[in-house]
């Protein structure tokens, strides 16, 4: 079955990278702006003939409800949405993609009770290394983004 | 979000505020549009589900494309392939949601941590189990025993909010007859009304 993935900052940088690369994953991808309010014109930056089924979500809370996996595609900020979307966030995995471990740990406080995972570059392109405290998720996670093109490195805790 | 697995809980046991709090965080808040699927046949059933909005239905597809229908899941119901769920194996069925839907989902590992911090849970599942065993027992029994209208005059008494939300057809295969038979069973009764 498709799992639905939110990318929270599909209009940034890192947002419009990673949903160009899942949109070669048949998933259902729910681009959600920064802007709560939602941007719009997302979808015009993702490749023709995606494999997954795109859809701009202009409410970020309703988008994460939904959601089986998020996206959290603003390394550097987004603490107000991050608590805004707490209490539909829970249990979920949410991949921080491009900070610092020490944004993650400030994420996870926003989020306690969702899966945090660090998704970053590393200097050969294309690969991430992929840390997380839970194995099985981090596992999980790791596949995901190699199904959507990316080299991956585990890094353990 | 968890205004009616409180109440569901709270008429079965009591549990302390701090223990719903607990109780909270172990579920996955989910929000499935109309036409989505919360289990597909042949993939592992890895959540059991509380209906807090929406209906969903539980189906197999025949080899001849039929879909019969083994259950509504109303607001307050849960709903899952058990036996995938605890088995781990793959599932025949598939749950559908007939509405817009807000649901809150447990895992497996998330749900025995549940009754281990919370053991009280035990007696408020194993009622659902019991109503549950009864409920399917009833329907066996109908299903061998009841004449058409019989069945569709006792749904219509258990489960009336059902009737308005749920298409014909569907009603149709959860009582195992034609969409024609039904019309016909509600063209008498309309008449002796």
């Amino acid at each position: 079955m498709k799992k639905t993935i939110a990318i929270v900052g599909a209009e940034e940088e890192a947002g419009m990278e990673i949903a160009a690369h899942f949109s070669k994953v048949p998933c259902r991808l729910l681009l959600l702006s920064h802007d709560s309010c939602g941007s719009g014109g997302m979808l015009k930056n993702i490749p023709q003939h995606p494999a997954a089924d795109l859809i701009e979500e202009p409410c970020m809370k309703d988008g994460c409800w939904e959601s089986d996996i998020i996206v959290w595609a603003l390394p550097d900020q987004g603490d107000d949405e991050a608590e805004r979307i707490s209490e539909v966030a829970t249990q979920k995995p949410v991949v921080l993609f491009g900070g610092t471990r020490s944004r993650m740990e400030d994420l996870q406080k926003r989020l306690p009770y969702s899966q945090l995972l660090l998704a970053a570059h590393t200097s050969v392109p294309g690969e991430i290394e992929m840390s997380g405290s839970c194995a099985e998720t981090r596992q999980e996670m790791a596949a995901l983004f190699k199904e959507a093109g990316y080299k991956i490195k585990i890094v353990n805790p | 979000m968890f205004e009616l697995l409180g109440k569901s809980i709270g008429e079965k046991i009591p549990l302390t505020g701090e223990e719903f709090e607990f109780v909270k965080t172990l579920f996955v808040p989910k929000k499935l549009r109309k036409r989505q699927y919360l289990l597909q046949e042949g993939d592992v059933c890895k959540y059991t589900a509380f209906v807090e909005k929406g209906i969903l239905r539980t189906f197999t597809v025949d080899e001849k494309g039929n879909e019969p229908i083994l259950q509504f899941s109303l607001e307050g119901w849960w709903v899952a392939d058990l036996y995938s769920f605890f088995t781990g194996e793959v599932s025949q069925y598939n749950i559908e949601a007939l509405e817009e839907c807000e649901l809150l989902l447990i895992s497996r590992p998330s749900w025995e941590n549940l009754l281990e911090k919370v053991p009280r849970l035990e007696r408020y599942f194993r009622i659902l189990v019991q109503n549950n065993l009864i409920a399917t027992q009833r329907r066996l029994i109908g299903a061998m025993s009841e004449t058409a209208e019989e069945k569709y005059l006792k749904l219509t008494r258990t489960f009336p909010d059902c009737m308005q939300r749920v298409p014909q057809h569907m009603i149709a295969s959860y009582l195992g007859i034609t969409p024609e038979t039904l019309s016909r069973i509600r063209s008498h009764l309309a008449s002796r009304k």
